[in-house]
């Protein structure tokens, strides 16, 4: 498929960089099937134009205010907090109830139900003391079943405790001094981790649609990211109100600590079943990343890009060497990046020379994928004023309406198959192990679990991953079909087919929508798209635990609520742990 | 503590369930994506809709795994549809593309007969989807002074429904506003035609590319006998503040949804991951 800028990008780069400047992007731009595939996505890494660190530039930019208005917490870890939040004029708020810790570690799965160790509700207004009320009490049901909120809620943020390191730090606090160094860094640097944020419709939550297009997280994936933002700000809040609850003299968290925390996050293989219901948001932020990074590519080399770079991949260095991951199974592990960053590092202090940054891209790849992608990641980060204003495209890409083109010829359709899905028409299902798996929901609260065929029960309900399949039964079909008939008549015929047809017409011309891999296949690693998504959203240190869960952390580093009202300039990621002085009560 | 009558449920609430509910009446997975979204639009603009698939679960369930529907196309211009006992929920999004496709593609209008339908589940859903492609969509039974009901879209996107009242503007009345707010293609013939149909409540749907100027509304409010509606306002409205539904309504969605849950066992739940050991390296 040949590669075109959407519009909105089209103009962008003009506007920036000139005439001309578009046709130099595509040049630069990898094409799909050089990237498209699990290993090499799941190779990706959170950058500059990922989610999470737009919001928190936006957050920054506009110097929000979060407030703690009130926190009570008794020496067992119950609590409440309650914050209002100040952004471009608009008032919100957040709340968070936790519970007492029933000593057992929660991982954060579907199935868990409602058997969190926390709860928060980000709300889309100021709502009023019986409101928020009504909201706890919501919580404490602890019941799934019966658990609902309304359209004032954008969502909730169940949470989990860090078993490994929340109660020390609370103890440590309760003791008067800050927790010992490498404590936070030893498991991660998180106190809680995210348990999946539910909002969009969930429980009965605001609609993404419903959201008013001025409110400051009118935006995808802002909703669940901030609400992440506010349960690391819960974490710190918490174990100080624990600690004074336990110890009127306790030690608070320096702000130093507070800032290396980061908030935890697991997922699971649902991620993938959403990357495939929604291929355009993957076009979308493949998009942006591949033009920003094709920019850069296109770049030539000066001394201050090259400071600035060289800064930018030591300190990631520096990050990958410290940081301490429960597993590297299936992935590269930290310390070879770190390693592999440092030779990159020593080239740009002048063993080797460049003359564009497309020239250190092709000597880094002699170096494995995910190397070469926080590479990449890094090179995004040397033109802000271009990410930045690609990223713009975040919230116009995922707007983009899937709908049939009832009018449209079988001929044309066929055109497009043609177009655009020849290595799909071309994949050999014939061999079992192509399609030995089937995605489906389990009982356990309908989480999202993978089966094999004729073995497991489930089959008739299962999930949609499987694009090849369905891209092949329309290919076959219509083959049946004149050229000069209509979609709407092959349609009436076969309305099982709506969902590929849509799929056919409304992603022509997005060159990076399709996964070109087979999600049934035997030999497929769920873990890559998961972390991809993860990715996508701004994860650091994502590492699968199994080939179907990874964990990683958001956020780490990210400036507390008086830095942001501050508008703070700090360059706040890759923190390095600090080596806080123990500090005993007097 | 006593369980609230209606409870407030979210439109992608109601659509993301629908999505497995309606698999678990027998609705194939490539067809639930259109009929997800026709249901949710129906209840947040009529109401009664998740009410009706409770009370129609058995007819519902047999009409999915029923006899297959069929097209006669008996002219340029007209056709029949054969629902053979199918619900509207089903033939709803196929006789939409169907009648779209042939509208859009002759730039003109098109009548079709749809037989033998088994309710009219979602019918305002369906409507609504034709009208965001650029289609005027009139309903009607057939009698020129009957009922009728009719969905379009301005140029800005706004979708509008007009309704007859009981005794109201005949369909004469509605054509004269028509012509007054956009370019209507020729009608009158397909207005004219006898019902080709057979079979007792037979629906027809006339379709023809249509965009209304914006003082649709306006002008249709000063006309007696037709009830105008903002579906787009009423879409926007639910989709900020949720749809109010009957609570043992939005159970049942949910209830549905179960159906399609797999049961679960120690093996499948390693298949989620959780336990599944490390790999040897």
């Amino acid at each position: 498929m040949p590669m075109e800028l959407p519009p909105f990008l089209e103009a962008a780069a003009t506007q920036l960089a000139g005439a001309g400047a578009a046709e130099k992007i595509i040049g630069y731009m990898r094409p799909a099937e050089s990237i498209m595939q699990g290993p090499l996505m799941g190779a990706m890494k959170a950058s500059r134009v990922s989610f999470a660190y737009v919001l928190a530039r936006r957050m920054i930019d506009e110097r929000w205010r979060i407030a703690l208005e009130t926190c009570e917490a008794d020496a067992n870890g119950q609590g409440r907090l309650v914050y209002r939040i100040s952004a471009r004029g608009i008032d919100f708020t957040y709340i968070a109830r936790a519970y007492e810790w029933d000593g057992k570690e929660k991982v954060g799965r579907r199935s868990d139900g409602a058997n969190r160790d926390m709860f928060g509700a980000l709300f889309v207004g100021t709502p009023d003391a019986a409101r928020i009320e009504r909201e706890f009490a919501t919580f404490d049901l602890k019941n799934v079943e019966t658990m609902r909120t309304d359209a004032m809620v954008l969502g909730w943020t169940p949470a989990n405790r860090s078993a490994r390191i929340f109660d020390h730090v609370v103890d440590a606090l309760v003791a008067g001094h800050q927790p010992e160094p490498g404590l936070i860094g030893s498991a991660s640097a998180y106190l809680l981790r995210n348990g999946g944020f539910q909002g969009s419709g969930r429980n009965g939550s605001i609609s993404y649609q419903g959201i008013a297009a001025d409110h400051p997280l009118c935006h995808p994936f802002f909703a669940d990211l901030f609400g992440l933002y506010m349960v690391r700000q819960v974490s710190i809040d918490l174990v100080n109100a624990i600690a004074r609850a336990r110890n009127p003299r306790a030690a608070q968290l320096s702000e130093e600590v507070a800032r290396y925390l980061a908030v935890g996050n697991s997922s699971g293989q649902g991620m993938c079943v959403a990357l495939q219901r929604w291929p355009h948001w993957v076009s979308t932020w493949l998009t942006v990343r591949e033009a920003a990074l094709a920019y850069a590519k296109s770049m030539p080399v000066d001394a201050a890009s090259r400071e600035r770079l060289v800064s930018l991949v030591a300190r990631v260095a520096a990050y990958c060497d410290t940081v301490q991951v429960q597993s590297e199974d299936y992935v590269v592990p930290n310390k070879v990046i770190a390693a592999n960053l440092r030779t990159i590092v020593g080239w740009l202090d002048g063993s080797r020379t460049f003359s564009l940054w497309n020239d250190l891209a092709q000597a880094a790849s002699a170096f494995d994928a995910e190397t070469q992608e926080q590479l990449n990641s890094a090179l995004i980060d040397l033109y802000p004023d271009v990410s930045d204003h690609f990223a713009d495209y975040l919230v116009i890409g995922a707007a983009r309406e899937r709908g049939v083109v009832a009018e449209m010829t079988v001929g044309e359709l066929r055109g497009l198959l043609r177009k655009n899905y020849a290595w799909a028409l071309r994949y050999d299902t014939l061999l079992s192990k192509t399609r030995q798996h089937f995605w489906y929901h389990s009982v356990d609260n309908g989480e999202q679990r993978r089966g094999e065929r004729v073995l497991d029960p489930g089959e008739e309900y299962e999930s949609f991953v499987d694009h090849i399949g369905i891209v092949q039964r329309l290919a076959c079909v219509v083959a049946s079909y004149a050229d000069d008939e209509l979609v709407g008549e092959l349609m009436f015929a076969h309305p099982d087919l709506e969902m590929a047809v849509s799929r056919v017409q409304y992603l022509d011309g997005l060159p990076y929508a399709e996964i070109r891999d087979n999600l049934i296949h035997k030999d497929f690693v769920p873990a890559q798209l998961i972390r991809f998504f993860l990715a996508s959203l701004g994860i650091e240190c994502s590492t699968p635990l199994s080939i179907r869960y990874v964990r990683g952390v958001f956020f780490q580093g990210v400036p507390l609520p008086a830095e942001i009202a501050e508008g703070t300039t700090r360059d706040w990621r890759y923190p390095a742990e600090p080596a806080t002085q123990t500090e005993m009560l007097s | 503590m006593t369980e609230p009558t209606y409870t407030s449920a979210a439109v992608s609430e109601i659509t993301r369930v629908a999505w497995w509910s309606l698999r678990a009446f027998g609705c194939p997975l490539g067809a639930v994506e259109a009929m997800a979204r026709v249901l949710t639009c129906s209840e947040v603009l009529d109401g009664d809709t998740l009410a009706a698939l409770r009370r129609n679960e058995a007819a519902l369930l047999e009409a999915f795994s029923g006899d297959e529907p069929c097209f006669d196309r008996t002219s340029e211009t007209s056709g029949v549809i054969d629902a053979a006992g199918r619900s509207m929920l089903d033939i709803g999004p196929r006789a939409v593309d169907l009648i779209t496709g042939l509208a859009r593609r002759r730039r003109g209008a098109v009548r079709i007969t749809v037989n033998h339908l088994a309710d009219e589940i979602g019918l305002a859903g369906t409507a609504t989807i034709a009208a965001q492609r650029g289609i005027g969509l009139l309903l009607t039974n057939g009698d020129p002074h009957g009922a009728w009901r009719f969905y379009t879209a301005t140029s800005g996107g706004a979708i509008t429904s007009l309704t007859s009242d009981p005794g109201g503007a005949a369909i004469h009345d509605l054509m004269v506003l028509l012509h007054e707010v956009g370019d209507v293609p020729s009608v009158a013939a397909l207005l004219a035609a006898d019902a080709t149909g057979a079979g007792t409540s037979a629906l027809e749907l006339i379709a023809f590319p249509f965009v209304a100027r914006d003082d649709l509304a306006e002008l249709a409010a000063r006309r007696s006998g037709m009830v105008c509606k903002d579906v787009s306002g009423a879409l926007r409205r639910a989709y900020a503040h949720g749809v109010d539904v009957a609570t043992a309504d939005l159970r049942f969605l949910y209830e549905l949804e179960t159906r399609t849950w797999a049961p679960s066992s120690e093996r499948s739940r390693a298949q989620a991951g959780f336990q599944a050991a490390s790999p040897t390296p």
